[in-house]
């Protein structure tokens, strides 16, 4: 039997109703971004947890802003203070007016101070947070918006040092939380607030309604731990997560190979290197150092294991690093040199250990295989010495370590990069004694605010630096992540999840 | 059962469980300073000292020992260094994720090898018992995490019938219990039918079949009970295999669980995490290996302990 036209005309307008309700149902649903995570967090507490390391610097910035920010190309941003100016060994820092906490309350200097108390607190021993320690001498509220800090001696970097996560600022009402509630519900300014955290399995974020630059893109972030490639990929490609960090390189040809994903590299602030043992073993000896730099075709590498995301080290620092020279071509690829060097040297092929933390670093086993026969190319003797990471640190620290890789940073000034050879550094009568005019010209970068004498000694120790070879740069460090089709998100070289309203839209 | 028998057994648990906390001590103190783990890079001796000092490790592994020895026994199992909270805790909280994965694998190994084992030794030499043996010959030769991830392919990825990672849902059970319980499972499975196959072949089998009992009571009644007492054995002893199978599965599927919990524990030293682990698996352990022997009058009313 045929159905009347009326009836049919009311079905297709009860349908037209039912199909248009659930569009704008699915409009008004909450977005929700799935992140799987490679690494997890013991703590939220910005200042007390342990670090500094990746996934800190990952997530701590989801819930938590600092004084100052860092845009993709290392520049200094406002973002909890709106500018800042130095009067010798005074910092004077001048706050946003209108941010506001998760818990409503609005940010004042004595929030500011109250977080610089924690930072500093002795106590919190075991936290990225004694990086900076040394660095400021005191914090003070001059004003209801403004801070001055107090530095030891002049510290031109003091606004770089502040963009680090661990310098977050909370509110000071944290001091009414107990320990457990600091560690899973901290009291931030960021994008987004903490609204559950479980450890080992995730934690969940809102949208900060409130946040002082505009309501983030996202209703909901969640962070999903992974620790596993392979899952983690499959997470992506299953459609269980939205976005994952850290794609091992020889899973990014079959990432790209499926449908609706999106693999994003970025080069980061730091690179690999070969430190060799100035002080003890073969490579004592200059001319043993000056083949294994020779004898290492980096370009090679950054094509071949790198398919190209990589970029071959020309400088002891990176392009967006004070004191970068952006003219210099890639280090030499020199065999012959190596051989000569070696002909040259002592070296009667004795063995050269290379410890390497088997698994630790993105691509590292694979690189180090290449440039072990690239070294035994040239006659050098250089033998694996896989160790775990643990172990390896401890034969490092107690100055056993021969040669080994190794990834370094300046972190946007080169000073500190070089501070890590500071008369007094544990490790420095162990691997390498700079001489005496490294030490007057570091001494002199660290209270200088002339940016042209800066420059200029900067380059001097980079010369000395590659006149004794303490190390040999290799390639600079890519991040590689991966992310569905209709996110817009870019990857940060600081390798911070940046999910802020700018850098984070739905299609 | 005399109870002087169940004291001496518990005596003996406890002596072990001594053993073990012992080893463990000395163990990850001789694997090396959790320090540089802890710190950054550019930390001063002085941050180093004032760190270990909070700690206690500044002090004597004598010193250390005992002050572990002595919270034990107030269920202090001291705190980590990882999570800043009391080990007790941390371990606790992931407890039932690692219970639920692991019953459920002990469980689905017995459901699934004892019927199977059971009617490959009864249907000896046929199709079906070479088509058992030869899958629980791969499945025992395949290790766990290269199962766990081709799972993941075939039924996320591929088929997109099941969660690839964490505890969200009864479906996210599914996979790691699966990668979990085939070790078990391919091992049950020969071991029953060996089992079933010595028992059939025993003298009071062939007399019951003379007496005119059903083939069906004969294999039930007489061949498979008798035939359980080294299963019984074997299934409490997989539960070891099953908890060092969980640091895997856990790993490769998200599953917040012990397993993963010691596998991070072990790469940031976190001592007092490390060893509430060890020391609680031991626990289990033992009293499984109790529960076993108790199990045994009940299988066999000839075994009498006394």
């Amino acid at each position: 039997m045929r159905t009347p036209p009326n009836r049919r005309k009311l079905r297709l307008v009860l349908l037209a109703g039912l199909v248009s309700a659930a569009l704008t149902l699915s409009s008004v649903q909450a977005r929700t971004l799935t992140v799987g995570l490679n690494a997890t967090l013991a703590s939220l507490d910005v200042h007390t947890a342990i670090g500094p390391n990746v996934v800190g610097t990952r997530v701590f910035g989801i819930f938590s802003d600092a004084l100052v920010g860092i845009g993709a190309d290392g520049s200094l941003q406002p973002m909890l203070a709106l500018n800042w100016t130095n009067h010798g060994t005074d910092w004077v820092f001048e706050l946003r007016q209108g941010v506001v906490f998760h818990d409503g309350s609005e940010m004042t200097s004595d929030d500011v101070v109250y977080s610089f108390e924690r930072i500093l607190d002795p106590a919190n021993a075991a936290v990225a947070a004694s990086q900076i320690r040394r660095k400021i001498s005191g914090v003070r509220a001059t004003g209801e918006y403004e801070v001055t800090f107090t530095t030891p001696a002049p510290d031109p970097l003091l606004p770089l040092r502040l963009t680090s996560y661990w310098t977050s600022v909370v509110s000071k009402n944290t001091a009414d939380l107990d320990e457990a509630a600091r560690q899973t519900r901290p009291i931030g300014a960021g994008p987004y607030k903490v609204v559950e955290f479980r450890t080992n399995d995730r934690i969940v974020f809102e949208a900060h309604d409130a946040y002082w630059g505009g309501r983030p893109a996202a209703d909901e972030v969640v962070i999903r731990f992974i620790p596993e490639d392979a899952t983690r990929v499959a997470a992506l490609q299953a459609g269980d997560v939205d976005l994952i960090t850290q794609v091992p390189v020889d899973q990014v040809a079959q990432l790209e190979g499926s449908r609706g994903v999106q693999v994003l590299s970025v080069p980061v602030q730091s690179y690999m290197t070969i430190q060799m043992n100035a002080v003890n073993g073969p490579t004592a000896d200059p001319l043993v150092r000056k083949a294994m730099h020779l004898a290492v075709d980096r370009e090679l590498i950054v094509d071949e294991l790198w398919n190209g995301r990589s970029r071959a080290m020309t400088d002891l620092l990176l392009p967006g690093d004070f004191g970068f020279d952006s003219s210099r071509p890639v280090y030499p690829y020199d065999p012959e040199g190596a051989r000569a060097a070696l002909a040259q040297s002592g070296y009667k092929g004795e063995p050269i250990r290379l410890e390497v933390t088997a698994g630790y670093y993105p691509n590292g086993d694979v690189i180090t295989i290449a440039l072990i026969q690239m070294w035994q190319d040239v006659g050098l003797n250089v033998v694996l010495d896989a160790t775990e990471g643990s172990a390896f640190l401890d034969r490092y620290l107690a100055g056993q370590t021969e040669t080994g890789m190794q990834g370094r940073g300046a972190n946007g000034d080169a000073q500190i990069m070089f501070e890590d050879w500071l008369p007094g550094s544990i490790w420095r009568p162990a691997y390498y004694v700079p001489p005496a005019e490294f030490d007057e010209l570091l001494a002199r970068t660290a209270v200088s605010l002339d940016a042209q004498e800066r420059y200029a000694d900067f380059r001097r120790m980079v010369e000395i630096f590659e006149a004794d070879l303490p190390f040999t740069p290799l390639y600079q460090n890519v991040d590689i992540s991966a992310v569905r089709s209709g996110i817009n998100w870019q990857p940060h070289p600081r390798q911070l999840l940046d999910f802020r309203p700018g850098n984070l839209s739905f299609d | 059962m005399s109870i002087s028998f169940l004291l001496a057994r518990l005596l003996r648990a406890l002596l072990t469980l001594f053993g073990v906390v012992t080893l463990t001590f000395a163990l990850s103190r001789l694997s090396g300073d959790p320090l540089g783990l802890l710190l950054p890079d550019t930390a001063t001796l002085a941050d180093r000292e004032l760190l270990r000092a909070s700690l206690g490790l500044d002090r004597s592994w004598l010193v250390q020992y005992v002050t572990y020895l002595r919270d034990l026994l107030s269920l202090d199992l001291g705190r980590s260094l990882a999570y800043e909270r009391p080990a007790l805790a941390v371990i606790l909280e992931r407890v039932p994720a690692t219970l639920e994965l692991g019953l459920g694998a002990l469980v689905l190994s017995v459901l699934v090898s004892v019927p199977l084992g059971l009617v490959a030794a009864v249907k000896r030499n046929s199709l079906f018992d070479r088509a058992v043996m030869a899958f629980s010959l791969l499945v025992q030769s395949v290790p766990s995490f290269v199962v766990g991830i081709l799972f993941i392919l075939l039924f996320s990825v591929s088929l997109r019938l099941l969660p690839s990672f964490g505890r969200d849902s009864p479906a996210s059970l599914v996979l790691p219990v699966a990668t979990l319980t085939l070790y078990p499972l391919a091992f049950l499975v020969r071991l029953t039918r060996a089992a079933v196959l010595d028992v059939i072949n025993q003298p009071f089998i062939r007399t019951a079949r003379a007496k005119g009992v059903s083939p069906r009571t004969v294999v039930m009644k007489h061949a498979l009970r008798n035939a359980l007492i080294p299963v019984v054995t074997v299934v409490g002893l997989q539960l070891a295999s099953i908890i060092s199978g969980s640091a895997i599965v856990e790993t490769v599927f998200a599953w917040p669980g012990i397993g993963w919990l010691a596998v991070q524990s072990i790469r940031t030293r976190d001592y007092p995490v490390i060893q509430g682990v060890v020391l609680l698996s031991s626990l289990a352990f033992s009293l499984i290996t109790l529960v076993v022997d108790v199990l045994y009058t009940f299988i066999d009313p000839r075994i009498q302990y006394s």
